[in-house]
C-alpha cells in the first residue's frame, strides 16, 4: 500500500513536472516565430526611425573592382537565419520570398539559409560561425538582437540586420513591417462582411505592435460598419494550434460571423471554415485551408527591403538603419482575395490603399478615443508614422476586450 | 448559429474532449494492468503524424485513425519491451518515448517536397444523424450533431467498462495489475497480458492524436498536443480508472480550454493560464486526497502493483 501511495505521488508529481515541459517546448518555437513582444515595447521613443546617423564610419570595404554597375552580386555573400524552416507556411515562408527575390535580383551573389535555429545560444554561435566564415551580410530574420549584437561587436566588417530589433551598431541595422497598414485594409473587408456585427480576433499578446494592428483594423471595420464590434482574446502564446483553435470556438461560440487573428498556425482558419465563417488572415494566405471562407490578408513583402540592403552594401553605401516601412515602402503587400469579398469592397480597398501610397489618408486621423472612453488622439491629431511603434498600451472604441 | 453561448461551449468541450478521452481510455487499460506509461503524449504526437498522414494519402478517415492508432502500438510496443522484459524504470521509459515522439514526429512532418505542415486533410468529418434530430434545440447540437468517431468513443466507454467489470478477461486484466503473482500463480500470463494492454494503450492514444490532427485541428503542426497528452495521464487518476469517470472528465477539461476564451469575451477577466493549469491541479488535489488514506486509495482503484516490474524470481 505504500508503494501505491509513494507511486501515486511520484505519478502526480510528473505530470506536474512535465505539463510545466510541455509548455516550455510549445512556447520555444512559438515567441521566435513571430516575436514582435519585447522588441517594439521597449523601443525608446527618441530613437529616429529611417536613420539612426551613425558617426562616419568605415563600412565594408569595397573592392575597386566591383565599380562595374549594375552588379550582379558576385564575390558577395548573403546569409538569412531562419528560427523554424522556411516552409511554415507563415512567418518564415514570408521572409523566404524575400530570399528569393533577392537572388533573383543578384544572380551571382552567394545566399545561404540557414534554417531552425532557435533564439539563444544556439543563435549566437549560428551568427558567430557565419562571421568567421567571411559572409558579408548576415540576416537575422526574427528577434535576434540580442544574441547578434555580441557577435556584431567582434566582427565589425560584417553587416548583420535583425528583424524588430532596435538597437543600432556601426555594422547592425533592424527592419519591420507596419502591419497596421495592411491591417486597416483588411478590416475594410471584415467590416463589409460581417452579418452579426462581431468579429472574432485572437491574438497573441496584449502588446503595441498587436494592439496597434487591431486599433487600425477596428478603425476599417466601424468605417465601414460602424456598429460592428471587434472582440479580442489574447492567449498568451504566437503559436499553439490547439489553444488558437479554443480561442476561436469560443468566439465563434460568443457569435462572431468573421474571425481574424494575430497568430501564426492555420487552426483559426481551420476553425473559419469548418464552422461556415469568414476569415481574415494573419501574413499568409490561408485560402488552401479554408477556400470558402477565406477573405484576404495583409503580406509581409521582405523583398524590396533586403534588395535595397543588399545593394547598399555593394554600393557601399550602407549605413546602419532602423527601418519601418508599410504599404508605401512596399514592405506591406495583400494576398489573394477570397470568393466571398466583392468588387464593391474591392474598390472601397483599393481606393484607400492609393490614398495611402499617395499619403493623402490617414487612418490614425482624429478623434480616436480608447475602448474606456478616453481621448488618445484628438481632434485633428493623429498617430505620426515615426511615432507608431510607441502605439498603443490601449484599445481602440468598438474593441471588446482588455489588455489588463 | 441561433444557439446559445451555452450549448455550443458544450459541443465545443465534447470535440475538444474527444482526442483526450482516447487517449486516457487506452491509458486505463494499460494502467489496469499494472503498466505506468507516461508516454502518452509522445503516442499522440507519433499518431497524429501518422494519422494526419494517412489521411492526406488516403482521404479516409477510418483508415487515417487506424494508421494512427498503429503508429502509436508502434512506439508502445517500445515501452512494453523496456518496461516489461527488460524492467527498466517505467517512469524513465515513459518520458523518453515522449522526447522521441515529439522530436520524430516534428522531423517526418517537415520533410520530403509536400511537408504534412503544408498539407490540408481531404477527410471530410461530418455528422452522420439525419438533419430532424440535429435540428431539435440544446439536445440536437449537443447529443446528435457529432461526428461518427465521437459516437464511437461513447460506445468504446461502454465497452471498456463492460469488460473490466463484467467479463473474465477483464478480471483477469485487473488481477495482473493487482497481484501480477497471484494472477500468475492461477495461471495468467502477466507477461503477455501486460504487453497487450500496453499496446492498446498505445493504440487509444495514437487514435486521439490522430482525430486531433483530422478532425479538431484539421491541420498538422509540430508539437501539436500541447499537453493533451499529459491531461490524459492525469485525467486516469483523477477518473479513479474508471472509463465512465474518463469520459465525464475528458469533456470537462475539454470544456476548461475554451471556457477562459468564453469568460475574456464575457469581459470576465481569468487569465487563460490559470484555466488551463486547472486539470492538473485538479488531479494533484485528488491524488494528495486520495493517496493520505490507504484504504481509500484503495477503493478509488489504483492497481496496486501499478509501474512495477514483475519477475517471478523475485518473489
Amino acid at each position: 500500500m505504500r508503494q501505491a501511495r509513494w507511486l501515486l505521488a511520484l505519478l502526480a508529481v510528473f505530470a506536474l513536472v512535465a505539463a510545466a515541459c510541455g509548455d516550455d517546448e510549445e512556447a520555444a518555437p512559438a515567441a521566435p516565430a513571430e516575436a514582435p513582444a519585447e522588441a517594439p515595447a521597449e523601443e525608446p521613443a527618441e530613437e529616429p526611425m529611417e536613420e539612426a546617423e551613425p558617426a562616419e564610419e568605415p563600412m565594408e570595404e569595397v573592392e575597386p573592382a566591383e565599380e562595374a554597375a549594375p552588379s550582379d552580386g558576385t564575390g558577395y555573400s548573403v546569409a538569412f537565419v531562419f528560427d523554424l524552416f522556411i516552409e511554415d507556411g507563415g512567418w518564415n515562408t514570408t521572409h523566404y520570398r524575400g530570399v528569393q527575390k533577392v537572388q533573383e535580383a543578384f544572380p551571382g551573389l552567394e545566399v545561404q539559409v540557414i534554417e531552425e535555429i532557435s533564439p539563444g545560444p544556439a543563435a549566437t554561435n549560428a551568427f558567430e560561425d557565419l562571421a568567421s566564415a567571411g559572409v558579408d551580410m548576415i540576416v537575422g530574420t526574427t528577434y535576434f538582437m540580442p544574441d547578434v549584437m555580441p557577435v556584431a561587436e567582434q566582427y565589425p566588417d560584417t553587416i548583420f540586420l535583425t528583424w524588430a530589433g532596435w538597437q543600432t551598431a556601426d555594422n547592425v541595422g533592424h527592419f519591420d513591417g507596419a502591419t497596421e497598414d495592411g491591417r486597416y485594409l483588411d478590416g475594410l473587408i471584415a467590416g463589409s462582411v460581417t452579418q452579426s456585427g462581431i468579429i472574432g480576433y485572437p491574438a497573441g499578446y496584449p502588446i503595441e505592435e498587436v494592439n496597434r494592428a487591431l486599433n487600425a483594423f477596428t478603425i476599417g471595420v466601424r468605417e465601414v460598419n460602424p456598429d460592428a464590434v471587434v472582440q479580442v482574446v489574447y492567449i498568451n502564446s504566437w503559436y499553439d494550434p490547439p489553444v488558437e483553435q479554443q480561442a476561436a470556438e469560443a468566439l465563434a461560440n460568443g457569435g462572431a460571423d468573421v474571425l481574424a487573428h494575430e497568430l501564426n498556425s492555420p487552426a483559426v482558419a481551420s476553425v473559419a471554415e469548418d464552422r461556415g465563417l469568414n476569415i481574415i488572415g494573419y501574413s499568409s494566405d490561408r485560402s488552401e485551408v479554408a477556400p470558402n471562407a477565406w477573405l484576404s490578408s495583409f503580406t509581409f513583402e521582405w523583398g524590396p527591403y533586403y534588395i535595397d540592403q543588399v545593394q547598399q552594401m555593394i554600393d557601399g553605401t550602407w549605413e546602419p538603419a532602423l527601418t519601418y516601412g508599410g504599404l508605401q515602402a512596399g514592405m506591406i503587400g495583400n494576398s489573394p482575395y477570397g470568393q466571398d469579398v466583392t468588387d464593391e469592397m474591392l474598390a472601397l480597398v483599393n481606393e484607400r490603399r492609393q490614398q495611402i501610397l499617395d499619403g493623402t489618408f490617414d487612418y490614425f486621423a482624429g478623434p480616436i478615443l480608447d475602448n474606456e472612453g478616453n481621448v488618445q488622439v484628438p481632434e485633428g491629431g493623429t498617430i505620426p508614422f515615426e511615432e507608431r511603434t510607441t502605439c498603443c498600451l490601449w484599445l481602440i472604441e468598438g474593441v471588446e476586450g482588455s489588455i489588463s | 448559429m441561433n444557439d446559445s453561448v451555452l450549448v455550443l461551449s458544450i459541443v465545443s468541450a465534447i470535440v475538444a474532449g474527444t482526442p483526450i478521452l482516447f487517449a486516457a481510455l487506452g491509458e486505463i487499460l494499460t494502467e489496469r494492468s499494472g503498466v505506468m506509461n507516461l508516454g502518452v503524449e509522445g503516442m499522440m504526437l507519433i499518431g497524429g503524424v501518422t494519422g494526419f498522414w494517412a489521411g492526406v494519402q488516403t482521404g479516409n478517415l477510418w483508415v487515417a485513425l487506424l494508421a494512427g492508432g498503429l503508429a502509436g502500438v508502434v512506439f508502445s510496443a517500445v515501452h512494453a519491451l523496456l518496461a516489461i522484459s527488460l524492467r527498466v524504470n517505467q517512469i524513465v521509459s515513459g518520458l523518453a518515448l515522449v522526447i522521441v515522439g515529439n522530436g520524430l514526429s516534428s522531423y517526418w512532418g517537415t520533410i520530403g517536397d509536400a511537408p504534412l505542415i503544408q498539407s490540408f486533410n481531404g477527410v471530410q468529418v461530418d455528422p452522420i444523424l439525419p438533419e430532424a434530430l440535429r435540428g431539435l434545440p440544446a439536445v440536437g447540437p449537443i447529443l446528435f450533431g457529432h461526428d461518427p468517431v465521437v459516437y464511437l468513443s461513447w460506445l468504446i466507454v461502454a465497452g471498456a467498462g463492460y469488460f473490466l467489470y463484467r467479463t473474465n478477461a477483464g478480471l483477469s486484466l485487473r488481477a495482473v495489475g493487482e497481484d501480477p503473482a497471484a494472477a500468475d500463480a492461477a495461471g495468467l500470463s502477466v507477461t503477455g497480458i501486460r504487453y497487450l494492454f500496453t499496446l492498446v494503450g498505445g493504440f487509444g492514444a495514437g487514435v486521439g492524436g490522430a482525430y486531433l490532427a483530422l478532425a479538431v485541428l484539421g491541420t498538422w503542426q509540430a508539437g501539436m498536443t500541447a499537453g493533451a497528452g499529459w491531461i490524459a495521464v492525469a485525467l486516469v487518476i483523477l477518473a479513479g480508472w474508471r472509463p465512465w469517470l474518463a469520459l465525464l472528465a475528458s469533456y470537462v477539461f475539454g470544456a476548461l480550454r475554451t471556457l477562459g476564451f468564453t469568460l475574456q469575451i464575457a469581459g470576465v477577466e481569468v487569465p487563460s493560464d490559470f484555466l488551463s493549469m486547472i486539470p492538473f491541479v485538479v488531479t494533484f488535489l485528488v491524488v494528495v486526497i486520495v493517496s493520505a488514506n490507504p484504504e481509500r486509495a484503495r477503493r478509488v482503484g489504483a492497481p496496486a502493483s501499478l509501474g512495477e516490474p514483475y519477475s517471478r524470481e523475485a518473489r
